[in-house]
């Protein structure tokens, strides 16, 4: 029998919620029921299971600091031991090629120094096969299929929902008001212009040299530092925790002149694309919107480029440390607001998301999941002159004055 | 077949019970399925229902009950988008009376911070 070991990599909770009633949901009625269940949530695997009393016995009989031979818990239990592993509650020592690669990542994450409530959120809120477009299929009583709302939706929703927060936040307290100087130059033109571009022109393609500024001004190296002992600083044109940058950037090149359709990663140091696959025009764009969730109107984006942290480049500093997961979400939306910058300079359309297929981008890329995980998704392309549905028109906004 | 074996065993997780749900409200196919391939559906969704406990003919719940009991359980489905406006093909943004004559209205904000630079 194999020895055993429970993971420290689950987190277990108690959840008191409510469900259909089964019988009556056989017979077409809804009727809700309280169900009140132990949840173990398995890092390893990324999902959460109910267990029963007894596995649960079962798990707490298991240390997670020493090994121990199956044989001393699985008597008579030795197919629960079994389920308990392949779920990744439990590691064994077992040849299995499953199990093997669970407990790869269960040492791999302890050696990587993550902390367990990173672990927790990156692993328990990545997605797989989403697909957005398919999700809010609505067919209330207005008749309408589609996730746009209608305004008698919106009143439904409200009716609902309540009203939604207000988009100013009213803070009590002696009021200064501030000078308000319009300022000119490319800077404040630049952000002026910045938006979120959901409607690109195929026909006309991104050059070469455009997307190869893009890509150097918002990921290329601009200097480095030996700080001490081989730990090397890297200055960007964004800020990042202890200027570690462990943000890679993969381009997915579907309309590029001069540049094959196909997934690419970015090479820092030589400012150069290495390619990872060749696609085709079409299977690229059809990549391209499987990673964006089914967001079909980022798909027909020219580039998109997957942000992936290099986990242990910031957790060998920042050990088991709290904050420093934030600081990777930080670093990604730095680049995202740089990117989106320097494509309105270029006059290019550009826009980022986090509704993201991160485990289908890690296997296609070819990355330890462990290792070297997505966070979101930049985009650009030449925007089309026709504004996308999904785009609100906004109206000018002055901050209200006192006087006025 | 002893009491435990006909029992329905119900394991589903809170995430997954809304995923059901939501499928079943808003997916034909799956409705489909549901009422065909009933067991193997539900045992997907760790719902095991003993053979002998099934009804004959299984009927998938109007979609609006199923709506209903998702935003009972916190969860409506017309809120969610992916991160993207809610509305905005057919319900203008910003203070609706103005949306109409936003080309106007900007061309009065153009105006008056003319005249306050001057």
């Amino acid at each position: 029998m194999p020895s055993v070991r429970r993971s420290p990599w689950v987190f277990f909770y108690r959840h008191d919620g409510t469900f259909v009633d089964v019988p009556r949901l056989l017979e077409g009625n809804v009727e809700l029921t309280p169900l009140r269940r132990t949840l173990a949530i398995s890092i390893l695997k990324g999902e959460e299971y109910v267990v029963s009393a007894d596995e649960l016995a079962l798990l707490f009989a298991i240390p997670s600091d020493t090994w121990i031979s199956s044989d001393e818990v699985a008597t008579g239990s030795s197919a629960t031991l079994e389920r308990l592993a392949r779920r990744g509650l439990v590691v064994t020592d077992d040849a299995d090629e499953e199990l093997t690669e669970l407990r790869r990542r269960d040492q791999r994450l302890t050696d990587d120094q993550w902390h367990p409530y990173a672990a927790l959120y990156h692993f328990l809120t990545r997605w797989r096969d989403v697909d957005v477009e398919q999700l809010p299929a609505w067919a209330g009583e207005t008749g309408t299929s589609t996730r746009l709302l209608n305004e008698a939706d919106v009143a439904e929703l409200v009716r609902r929902l309540g009203t939604p927060p207000r988009p100013f936040a009213d803070v009590a307290g002696p009021h200064y008001e501030l000078p308000l100087t319009r300022r000119r130059g490319r800077l404040y033109e630049t952000l002026a212009r910045r938006k979120t571009s959901r409607a690109f022109d195929a026909r006309v393609p991104v050059t070469g040299d455009e997307l190869g500024t893009v890509l150097y001004y918002t990921f290329g190296c601009r200097g480095i530092a030996e700080v001490f002992g081989g730990l090397v600083a890297v200055k960007k044109t964004s800020p990042s925790g202890g200027a570690l940058h462990p943000v890679e950037a993969y381009p997915l090149i579907a309309n590029v002149e001069g540049i094959a359709p196909g997934l690419y990663h970015y090479d820092v140091e030589s400012h150069a694309l290495r390619l990872v696959e060749t696609l085709s025009r079409n299977s690229a764009r059809r990549l391209a919107r499987h990673l964006t969730a089914g967001q079909s109107y980022f798909g027909a984006a020219h580039v998109l480029v997957v942000l992936a942290a290099r986990f242990p480049r910031s957790f060998w500093k920042y050990r088991r440390h709290q904050r420093a997961y934030a600081v990777l979400l930080m670093d990604a939306g730095h680049l995202s607001q740089t990117f989106s910058l320097v494509c309105t300079e270029l006059g290019l359309g550009a826009f980022v998301t986090a509704a993201v297929n991160g485990a289908n981008a890690e296997e296609r890329l070819g990355l330890d999941p462990t290792r070297e995980g997505v966070l979101a998704i930049v985009g650009c392309g030449r925007a089309s002159a026709e504004r996308s549905e999904l785009e609100p028109e906004f109206a000018p906004f002055a901050p209200r004055r006192a006087d006025s | 077949m002893n009491d435990e074996q006909r029992q329905i065993r119900v394991e589903i997780t809170p995430e997954k019970a809304v995923e059901l749900l939501r499928r079943l409200a808003t997916e034909d196919e799956f409705r489909s399925r549901f009422e065909t391939d009933t067991r193997g559906l539900l045992r997907e969704y760790a719902i095991e229902v003993p053979a002998d406990l099934m009804p004959a003919d299984v009927h998938a719940p109007p979609q609006g009950m199923l709506l209903e009991a998702l935003a009972a359980l916190g969860q409506d489905v017309r809120a969610e988008a992916p991160f993207t406006p809610l509305a905005a093909e057919k319900v203008p943004f910003g203070p609706a009376p103005f949306a109409p004559f936003s080309f106007a209205y900007y061309f009065v904000f153009i105006a008056l911070h003319r005249a306050e630079q001057s």
